[in-house]
């Protein structure tokens, strides 16, 4: 597809999924992994040292939801997407 | 305004906009990409991934980086949300009828095989065991796996970044069925998006539109995908709680966040959380418009007032 699964990966800060994709880029897969303490005060686990031991409570992206960009309204009335339902 | 294409993947309609690139490339990667996300985990196809993976409930399964990433998604999702997002609702999603591609549904009203109608709480999120060293996973007995909402979310972040990559573009947007994400530099102004109860609305119908310099937004709503069963109304928004149609005070949630999955985990959970839906999502800072079943917008934690549009005289 011209873009690796793995590239895309480790773009949106997934970097264990770079090292499934890739075995041997554990050490690039964790140069990407940047956790963040979530809201609630637990904090996100490191994601790229993937072992045996990992299950559902040691995800990669522990971190809260966020929203760190600014939104704007636009007095044009037409836009380039629709978000709705579907 | 960029370049644009539209198509159909996933039951959705996807919309293409690229900034200064090459559309026919971004276009080629991103269809290429959803197609994969389509045999990986489409719940309707039995040849997927997920297919078989819900077929072997019980053994652990080993499975595709694509699919481990998808989950260890839907668990934060599920984890962040309190399991008001949770992907063990495929079970449920089945006996409420929605057990085929939505186009395909209405006919089900109709049908004698359909089970019946129970309400009962989903298995929850817990009973999905991912190993992501192997990548392999084990659900419980029992437990059907849906990645609905997050999957197709999931799916949007990755094919802005896939789109951006392979066009060259300053700037990617990618909508799946009104989810939509991001990537690279904002076109002037912000990429302006159309907020609707519909995502078949037409961008450019005119209404509330917002700007966004990155990031995603993403909608729920229970005005769209509906349908009667033995003359009960559904729709495809389960509250794991129950195992039903969730019955809250909103038809429609939309969320900003800094990526798709976020936006579409927050308006999920908002849609069947109900009341307390504005103080969570104010408490997390996530900027969101809600429509009460009665048409009354809410405007929350930065979603901005509405402009209205300037009528030459």
């Amino acid at each position: 597809m011209g873009v690796t699964l793995a590239g895309i990966g480790a773009t949106l800060g997934f970097g264990w999924v770079a090292a499934v994709s890739n075995p041997g880029s554990q050490a690039v897969a964790a140069s990407v992994s940047t956790p963040t303490p979530s809201a609630s005060g637990a904090s996100s686990s490191n994601s790229s040292s993937s072992t045996s031991s990992d299950t559902t409570t040691d995800t990669t992206n522990g971190s809260a939801l966020q929203s760190s960009g600014s939104v704007g309204s636009s007095a044009s009335g037409s836009g380039q997407a629709t978000s709705g339902g579907s | 305004m960029g370049e644009y294409a539209t198509w159909r993947a996933l039951g959705s309609t996807v919309r293409l906009v690229v900034e200064g690139g090459d559309i026919g490339r971004a276009r080629s990667s991103v269809a290429d990409l959803l197609d994969l996300v389509d045999r990986t985990y489409s719940r309707f196809r039995p040849d997927s991934e997920l297919s078989r993976v819900n077929a072997r409930a019980g053994q652990r399964v080993p499975i595709s980086p694509l699919l481990a990433w998808t989950l260890d998604a839907a668990l934060r999702a599920a984890r962040l949300s309190q399991g008001l997002v949770d992907p063990t609702v495929g079970h449920a999603m089945r006996l409420i009828g929605y057990d085929r591609d939505f186009s395909r549904i209405n006919d089900s009203a109709f049908r004698t095989d359909a089970p019946a109608l129970r309400l009962e709480p989903v298995p929850g999120w817990q009973s999905v065991e991912l190993d992501r060293a192997t990548p392999s996973v084990r659900i419980a007995p029992g437990v059907e796996i849906d990645l609905g909402s997050i999957g197709k979310a999931f799916a949007a972040d990755l094919a802005a970044s896939a789109a951006l990559g392979a066009s060259g573009a300053r700037g990617a947007l990618v909508s799946l069925g009104g989810d939509i994400a991001v990537a690279g530099a904002a076109p002037g102004g912000g990429w302006r998006v159309l907020a609707a109860e519909n995502s078949s609305e037409p961008p450019t119908a005119g209404g509330e539109v917002i700007t966004l310099q990155d990031g995603a937004i993403a909608t729920s709503s229970t005005t769209v995908r509906r349908w009667t069963r033995a003359g009960v109304k559904l729709h495809h928004l389960i509250d794991p709680r129950t195992g039903m149609p969730a019955r809250g005070p909103w038809q429609t949630a939309t969320v900003v966040a800094d990526t798709c999955v976020d936006a579409n985990t927050a308006a999920t959970a908002a849609m069947v959380m109900g009341g307390d839906a504005p103080a969570w999502l104010v408490e997390r800072g996530l900027p969101a418009r809600l429509v009460a079943t009665d048409g009354i917008v809410h405007r929350l934690a930065g979603w901005p007032a509405p402009i209205q549009a300037t009528v030459a005289s």
